[in-house]
């Protein structure tokens, strides 16, 4: 759990920095967001893959047509991510402004969707219970 | 009769000469096979060996770019912080003495201290600051507000939240809308005692005092339990402070 609360700490972090994004929930366990997803209001969501119990391209077609990027150490899973109909596709580590042009991409196909552009709240999954 | 007996003896002979190749035959198959067995075991420790090594070299290097961008994650937050806490520092050297700092000053500031004490909390935790500043509000720039008006609240809501509950969360609200400034703070008591300080309630009654010795009647500042959940609510109607300031003097 510890090992990978940093990248947690770090996803938030940068989130917060970019002022389309409201971080609504942080979770570490995609059970635990999968529960909680009827108590949650949100437009995005940025996922890790590599998870236990689930990873977040089962957790990704859980959450029905929200839009997802996906973070991950791997290359591997980008086609999988793509059918799922994925915003974006970002390599850790994360860098800040690929993050903000993937968000940037989420806004826009939030904004053609229902038009309200600037409203854009955020579930984070990460790693390892 | 004789000659029978020869054939039969003959044939006996014969038959035990073939016995005794085929039994020579196979403690010779017999030996090759414990050859081959033993060389087979000797093979299969050396692949064991090699898988080994290979298994060495291969290290999963995905595990590395996560360690990478956990390390990321560190100096990011180090130097975010260090950046944070020099600004504190500035406004508490700099700032503090004035008698009255702009509200984009002091809400800065907040935002500020507020980034610091994230240092101490989870990811996880439920933190909401939401910043309803109108920055267009004429009262904005201008410097109507006590300096570290804000603190004693800010601080308050971190020392008296459990942060390692699931349950808990802090919600600070900034608000500059007309005339006034707001600022509301909640968070979920902890069971858990506050860390004993020998110094404890200070922050408070002097916030008090300052309030009232400056803003008197056009402030108001409501702290209120509601079930688990802590609440404060400072008010200020700057116009109406304005206007009073203007008469008197």
């Amino acid at each position: 759990m510890d090992d990978e609360l940093p990248g947690l700490t770090y996803l938030r972090r940068l989130c917060e920095q970019i002022p389309e994004l409201e971080v609504v929930k942080a979770f570490d366990n995609p059970l635990k967001l999968i529960e909680s997803l009827k108590d949650l209001e949100f437009d995005l969501c940025i996922l890790d893959i590599e998870m236990p119990y689930k990873n977040g391209l089962e957790v990704a077609i859980a959450l029905q047509h929200k839009p997802v990027i996906f973070t991950t150490a791997y290359k591997e899973y980008a086609a999988d991510a793509f059918d799922l109909n994925a915003v974006d596709y970002i390599r850790k580590p994360i860098d800040k402004t690929r993050l903000e042009s993937a968000v940037k991409k989420a806004l826009q196909i939030l904004g053609n969707e229902s038009g309200k552009k600037n409203f854009s709240s955020l579930i984070q999954i990460k790693a390892n219970p | 009769m004789g000659y029978f007996t020869l054939c039969f003896f003959l044939i006996i002979v014969l038959l035990v000469l073939v016995i005794i190749k085929m039994q020579l035959k196979q403690k010779n198959i017999l030996k090759e096979l414990d050859e081959l067995k033993k060389n087979y075991s000797k093979n299969e420790s050396l692949v064991f060996k090699k898988e080994l090594e290979d298994i060495k070299y291969k290290m999963n290097p995905h595990l590395f770019k996560n360690i990478l961008n956990s390390i990321q994650s560190h100096a990011y937050q180090t130097y975010y912080s260090l950046d944070k806490l020099s600004n504190v520092l500035d406004y508490i050297l700099y700032e503090s003495n004035k008698k009255f700092v702009s509200v984009k000053e002091e809400v800065d500031f907040a935002l500020s201290l507020i980034e610091i004490n994230k240092l101490k909390l989870s990811p996880l935790f439920d933190l909401q600051i939401k910043n309803k500043i109108d920055e267009t509000n004429a009262l904005f720039h201008e410097a109507v507000i006590l300096p570290l008006i804000t603190v004693d609240l800010i601080e308050n809501a971190f020392k008296h939240t459990d942060i390692k509950s699931e349950s808990s969360f802090i919600s600070i609200t900034f608000e500059l809308k007309d005339n006034q400034f707001s600022l509301t703070v909640a968070n979920k008591i902890s069971n858990q005692p506050p860390m004993k300080k020998s110094k404890s309630g200070i922050g408070k009654e002097n916030t008090i005092k300052r309030l009232d010795l400056v803003y008197n009647d056009t402030y108001t500042l409501n702290q209120f339990v509601e079930k688990d959940i802590y609440i404060s609510h400072l008010k200020i109607n700057l116009v109406e402070y304005k206007n009073k300031m203007l008469t008197v003097g």
